[in-house]
């Protein structure tokens, strides 16, 4: 492929997502009080739920002082207010699931409302498969990816907006809780601010140039997954309705030859998926027993020196792990992120063979209506 | 009327099979056909499909027809004046099989390449398959 035909794919796509988007924001421009009170709803508990987290991380210090301290008292008074962080925690975590839910719900009904309208309206769903290009399977575009693809973008700006706030607040405690650190070099002594800062940022840009490195295939090879799924489903539903159209017939022989075709290239992509997860669960798998270790070990020389108690440094071991998920985000939603492209692609495919169709119906002389 | 079938993947040994099929089919008046089974892509160049928006299945038919034109180029020097190609995808033996079974022939021609060592070891070479399973004579050409 040469790189006018790469470029021009590159503008597809984003063609293909603006047309997307132009049809799936209607929900959330259409000002009604239920769609800004689940979006500020929404926000509020993940605010809620960093403001418990860091309270849950503030109790670990309290609760590893006293056991340090063999502080019966303290570790009473500890266990006591573990209970109520529990229940909010827990209340917070399901209401969290309801909104985001029933966001999601909302989201899809309106455009799977607008799409089947534009589909339906002058019996379009009967021309479409034999006029436009692209608008294969419309049924499974209709009922499958609009729900992929109005599900992940709650989910993952949910989890992007609370990453980011995750590592503003754990910064901040690595940089109170760990403070700066002596180190000896050549017999001169260079104090290093903010040390656990620097190490968790070192430690994640480390780890995430690793997951780059070894998948920064694994969404495209997502997203070409998918499509070949799709395609071979929409290849049998061809053959099926041609089944229905007696005048329409292709050989068995080439049926068998298309179906296997498309089959293959599921399996070549699954192969390559497989092959991609294995290379990223390599590193995430390192992570998730390193991460942890690696802040105890960045605390050792503070806490074997009595600057840093066993709370702090549980605290900041904690903190340090907070930071480096939120970090991960990208790392950890790949997939989402994939699958959520292809569907929003599939959806907007549809809906501009429909733009393509309407242009037709259009009689000449008269502007097409304005897609919507 | 005596019908030759012979597989090929593009490779020396499979380029020696087309050569004998091709003889045996000028010497005895059978008719020729030859056949490939596409699916055969590495992992680079999935990637490379993938990074550049390629059609993986149009990358697979143009290698496929590559490999039969070739073959083809090769059976017509011998003097096989017009063979017939097929082509077939996912598992060779299988493919080779349902081939051999749908043209009626009498004769398959292979070769003798397997699908590398370890993989040859625990799955024994497609030519192996063929030689136990098809419903024909089957040759395997060193």
């Amino acid at each position: 492929m040469s790189l006018l035909q790469h470029i021009a794919s590159i503008v597809d796509r984003k063609h293909l997502l603006a047309r997307f988007w132009q049809s799936a924001s209607e929900f959330w421009r259409a000002k009604k009080a239920w769609v800004a009170f689940l979006a500020v709803f929404l926000i509020v508990v993940v605010l809620l739920q960093l403001l418990v987290q860091v309270l849950l991380n503030l109790w670990n210090r309290s609760f590893f002082d006293a056991l340090e301290r063999r502080d019966a008292q303290a570790l009473w008074a500890a266990a006591q207010l573990f209970v109520p962080l529990v229940v909010v925690s827990t209340l917070l975590a399901a209401t969290s699931v309801w909104g985001r839910m029933t966001a999601q719900r909302s989201w899809r009904e309106a455009l799977t409302r607008h799409v089947i309208d534009k589909w339906l309206d002058k019996e379009r769903f009967r021309h479409l498969n034999h006029l436009v290009k692209g608008s294969e399977n419309p049924e499974y575009r209709i009922a499958v990816d609009i729900r992929v693809a109005t599900d992940a973008p709650i989910d993952l700006a949910l989890a992007f907006f609370s990453s980011i706030l995750t590592a503003i607040a754990f910064f901040s405690v690595l940089w109170a809780v760990g403070g700066s650190i002596d180190i000896r070099i050549f017999g001169a002594t260079v104090t290093i601010p903010g040390y656990l800062v620097i190490g968790v940022i070192v430690y994640s840009s480390i780890m995430s140039a690793f997951m780059v490195f070894f998948g920064h295939h694994l969404t495209s090879v997502i997203e070409r997954l998918n499509q070949t799924e799709a395609e071979f489903r929409a290849a049998a539903d061809a053959f099926r309705e041609e089944g229905e159209h007696a005048e329409i017939r292709t050989s068995d022989a080439d049926k068998r030859s298309t179906l296997r075709l498309k089959l293959l290239t599921v399996l070549l992509w699954w192969r390559e998926f497989c092959w991609q997860l294995v290379r990223t669960t390599l590193v995430s798998h390192a992570n998730f027993i390193l991460a942890p270790v690696f802040a105890w070990l960045l605390c050792v020389p503070k806490y074997l020196s009595g600057a840093m108690s066993l709370g702090e440094l549980t605290q900041a071991a904690a903190a340090f792990v907070s930071v480096q998920g939120a970090f991960n985000w990208l790392v950890d939603n790949y997939q989402r992120l994939a699958d959520w492209r292809s569907s929003a692609h599939r959806v907007a495919t549809l809906l501009l063979a429909i733009d393509e169709l309407e242009a037709k119906e259009a009689p000449k002389g008269t502007p097409p209506s304005r897609a919507r | 009327m005596q019908r030759i079938i012979v597989a090929t993947d593009g490779s020396p040994d499979a380029n020696r099979a087309v050569d004998v099929a091709a003889r045996l089919a000028k010497a005895t008046g059978a008719s020729l056909t030859i056949m490939t089974v596409g699916g055969h892509i590495s992992g680079a160049e999935l990637r490379r499909l993938a990074s550049h928006d390629g059609d993986l299945s149009e990358a697979m038919k143009s290698a496929v027809n590559k490999i039969l034109k070739q073959a083809q180029k090769r059976a017509v020097r011998m003097g096989v004046a017009a063979p017939k190609l097929r082509y077939g995808w996912g598992d060779a033996g299988e493919t080779i099989i349902d081939v051999v079974r749908s043209e009626k022939a009498n004769f398959l021609v292979v070769g003798r390449r397997g699908r590398g060592r370890l993989t040859g070891l625990l799955l024994g070479s497609v030519s192996q398959k063929l030689a136990s399973l098809a419903p024909c004579i089957v040759m395997v050409v060193p």
